[in-house]
């Protein structure tokens, strides 16, 4: 009963995304807001979009994870896991929607904060003027070798090696792009350093901080 | 005012509701809808993104200035 969220995972996720029909199906729903054209004092501008980068909810694999997740919780509590569990462990039985939001929101904050900073940053062209500058004073090779400092920035900014990845993918790769260097190898540096600055501050690169925190019981 | 800022899920809340509204206000402003819910949304927008700096600055619990190193007191 312990393996069922991990087959069950592993069947919707294979399933959305092999059995054909299904997909199709799955992926016509789309859902964005429309955002219009911006323009910067510098002169460049971001076309608007009717759909600004439009989500597919049903066939995202956040959505695999939800159902898992509903379905599980429906499967152990119908058998009674949870009751039992409170009486194994000796402590009352703690309610699941409070957990929920207990641990949700205090995680779910920082990220939800980044995620808009690095939008706003890619909207308003702040990433475009950035990387011009970066590219109008660093040679290539320069850019190079600190590339992988950006990415120790970020990560010690955010916590973690994949907020930093979020917020500076899209700079790193305007650069690489107006350099001529080869956008993998800069991608690979800036993660390389987003996990050696969370490897040398002694957190754990994927969660942070806040898993950290987590996990801590924080 | 004081007790909201101590708890940590309570005051953590308040961003989690408001910074995701605050993109459709926007946006909603901004393509053709009363033009008021623009400068909603980035009241909105601004308001979130202080809230959690606000709550380290001004309102930290008395034991966590003490000893800066001591886990929450609620959390």
């Amino acid at each position: 009963m312990a393996f069922l969220p991990y087959i069950m995972l592993s069947v919707i996720a294979v399933g959305t995304s092999v059995i054909e029909p299904l997909r199709n199906v799955l992926m016509t729903f789309t859902f964005g807001f429309p955002f219009p054209t911006v323009s910067t004092g510098y002169g460049l501008t971001v076309p608007g979009s009717e759909t600004y980068s439009a989500l597919r909810p049903f066939s995202h694999p956040g959505a695999g994870l939800l159902v898992t997740a509903f379905l599980t919780w429906v499967i152990l509590q119908s058998r009674g896991y949870f009751s039992r569990w409170a009486q194994t462990a000796q402590k009352p039985a703690e309610s699941m929607l409070k957990g929920l939001i207990d641990t949700a929101i205090l995680t779910s904050v920082p990220i939800i904060a980044f995620l808009i900073m690095a939008s706003v940053m890619n909207h308003s062209g702040q990433n475009e003027v950035l990387a011009l500058g970066i590219s109008a004073i660093a040679p290539a090779y320069a850019f190079a070798f600190l590339s992988n400092g950006i990415g120790v920035v970020g990560a010690f900014t955010t916590s973690s090696s994949t907020s930093s990845n979020v917020l500076f993918s899209d700079l790193q790769i305007t650069i690489a792009r107006l350099k001529e260097l080869p956008e993998a190898t800069i991608l690979a540096a800036q993660s390389a350093g987003g996990h050696r600055q969370c490897d040398c501050a002694g957190q754990y690169c994927h969660g942070g901080r806040h898993g950290r925190n987590q996990r801590q019981g924080r | 005012m004081q007790r909201l800022f101590e708890n940590r899920v309570v005051y953590l809340s308040i961003p989690f509701l408001i910074l995701p509204i605050s993109f459709p206000l926007i946006s909603i402003g901004a393509t053709g809808g009363p033009t008021f819910l623009w400068g909603l949304g980035l009241v909105a927008l601004f308001a979130g993104a202080m809230i959690p700096p606000a709550q380290r600055l001004f309102f930290l619990p008395k034991a966590k200035l003490n000893n800066p190193q001591s886990p929450r007191s609620q959390s």
